[in-house]
């Protein structure tokens, strides 16, 4: 039995949304895919969160490309849910919505002192040196000798190397301008990454953490004197074991006397207070639940996590910081919602790699299929480009986009860095010539 | 440094792999799977999922296995992508008995 054309919103260009599309391209059901992105830019976190020194993580941006580029497949940006058009709307117009926004809130720490002035989030500081619109205006103090970022997972990684880099490597990278000028001001000799974790549990990938040993001009160290290892090494799983092998190798190096800067690993320490005055002046530690440390240091960055943000009605489950959902389909007090699904950190929460998301929405691709012949016919045939359009007249097309690209490409090639990017909206918009 | 795909694999393929592979750069034969070094991004997504241990990052490659990234690169060039989940094959479960064994002997 043939099926009738069925009409695909994906709401969020990210990967877990270009994937998706991908996926579900090669079902070959009779569909046409539109991805949404409140942006005007695509790729989600391949722009905005992928740090801007892994280029070949960033030319992931190619595949998605590709997958855009496909006949029955539009990218739509410049469209927010909530603002230029409303869920039900899209469920509508739509006959499948699949939420693929990722997650944007923070999860914040609950301790005293985080709103000090110099406390920030992952977020915050990821989003600005990476030119996100939302993050671009931000102010971040490097003025003091030592930062502290929280967390052991590679969004701290991202952060202590750029945070320790020397300039000019930075510098022919596709790192924010207002960030670069901030960065070459910067004053900031020792950053200490925290975690409540043993060595053997951190998050990081083990290419990251390599990259965080061998940053040029910067001394990588353990706050443990003595570190060894526990004995137990035979309960461990591969990747444990070679956690601990990183971490006793790093410890039993010959301190790397005369390096200008310094990474110090803190583990099993988990934080109490930020004090100061009016700015984050020192941070209180607990260490294996007994002795108290503190840190004095002027900017304090935590990466611990991620939780979506609920939209119009669909709820977000406070624990998990995901969507309520059946492999991907989204419910409501246990009850399926039909036609309306969830992928990516949205679904699962933020972690993983990126290749991560590739697997889970081909996996909810499938469970689309399957729905399919019973999914009822929503569409009215109504076109989201044209409706937008007449409501505000600025939604930017695939090709549009690629008139932004062309332009951060071009001003970026004299200075042999891979773009400059365009960091406001109304600059976007411009570029794109809507 | 790209990842390398070696001889565990072979008899093998449970194509975990090329389900993470965010730029599809495994290719396969009839036997066992091959990473195209100029495609790779070196995220290392893969080797943690191998249930044989098969996938390493280039510098992680034993000195017996160090053959391996040129027949990658060169085995790469001439078989298709394999960019979804396959059946293993039918030998994979007894092969990966046999490999756990001479690891655990080593």
């Amino acid at each position: 039995m043939s099926h009738p054309l069925r009409r695909v919103a994906i709401v969020g260009s990210g990967p877990s949304g270009f994937y998706l599309a991908e996926a579900l391209d090669r079902l070959s059901l009779p569909v046409a895919i539109d991805v949404i992105d409140k942006l005007p830019t695509p790729f989600g976190l391949v722009r905005g969160g992928v740090a801007p020194d892994h280029p070949k993580i960033k030319s992931i941006a190619t595949v998605f490309e590709r997958i855009a580029l496909r006949p029955n497949v539009r990218f739509l940006g410049n469209i927010e849910v909530g603002r230029d058009i409303e869920l039900h709307e899209l469920r509508d117009i739509y006959d499948v919505v699949v939420l693929a926004y990722g997650a944007e809130r923070d999860r914040r720490l609950g301790i005293p002192g985080e709103d000090l002035v110099g406390s920030h989030s992952a977020g915050e500081f990821v989003g600005w040196y990476n030119g996100h619109p939302a993050h671009a205006d931000r102010t971040f103090d490097l003025s003091h000798e030592a930062a502290v970022v929280i967390g052991l997972g590679n969004v701290a990684a991202d952060i202590c190397r750029i945070l320790l880099r020397p300039l000019s490597e930075l510098a022919v990278t596709d790192i924010a301008d207002h960030a670069l000028d901030a960065l070459a001001a910067s004053r900031i000799r020792t950053v200490h990454l925290v975690g409540r974790r043993d060595p053997a549990d951190v998050k990081f990938s083990m290419p990251e953490l390599r990259e965080l040993a061998s940053i040029s001009g910067c001394a990588a160290v353990m706050s443990e004197a003595h570190f060894s290892g526990y004995g137990q090494e035979h309960s461990l799983t591969e990747t444990q074991k070679k956690n601990l092998a990183f971490f006793q190798d790093l410890a039993a190096r010959a301190s790397e006397l005369g390096k200008k800067k310094q990474l110090r690993f803190h583990f099993w320490k988990s934080p109490l207070a930020l004090v100061g005055d009016r700015h984050v002046e020192k941070i209180r530690l607990r260490r294996n639940g007994s002795e108290v440390e503190e840190l004095p240091c002027g900017l304090v960055v935590r990466c611990i996590g991620f939780r979506g943000t609920p939209v119009s009605g669909i709820a977000v489950d406070e624990t998990t910081g995901t969507i309520p959902n059946c492999n991907g389909r989204v419910t409501e007090e246990g009850k399926i919602i039909p036609g309306l699904f969830v992928v990516g950190w949205l679904k699962r929460g933020p972690s993983g790699t990126i290749g991560s998301n590739r697997a889970d929405s081909f996996a909810v691709a499938e469970e689309i299929a399957k729905d399919w012949p019973r999914l009822p016919t929503r569409s009215r045939g109504e076109d989201l480009f044209d409706l937008v359009q007449a409501r505000q007249g600025r939604a930017v097309s695939f090709q549009r986009w690629k008139k932004i690209d062309e332009k951060e490409v071009l001003a970026g090639a004299p200075h042999g860095r891979p773009r400059r990017k365009l960091v406001t909206v109304d600059d976007l918009l411009r570029a794109a010539e809507v | 440094m790209p990842v390398v795909v070696t001889d565990k694999c072979h008899n093998c393929r449970f194509t975990e792999c090329v389900t993470v592979c965010p730029v599809s750069c495994f290719h396969g034969d009839e036997t066992m799977l091959y990473v195209d070094p100029d495609t790779c991004v070196d995220c290392g997504s893969c080797i943690p999922l191998c249930p044989v241990g098969a996938i390493y990052d280039s510098i992680d490659l034993p000195e017996d296995k160090q053959n391996w990234i040129k027949i990658n690169a060169e085995r790469a060039q001439l078989l298709p992508v394999i960019d979804s989940k396959k059946e293993p094959l039918p030998t994979a479960v007894q092969r990966r008995t046999e490999l756990e064994g001479a690891s655990g002997a080593a």
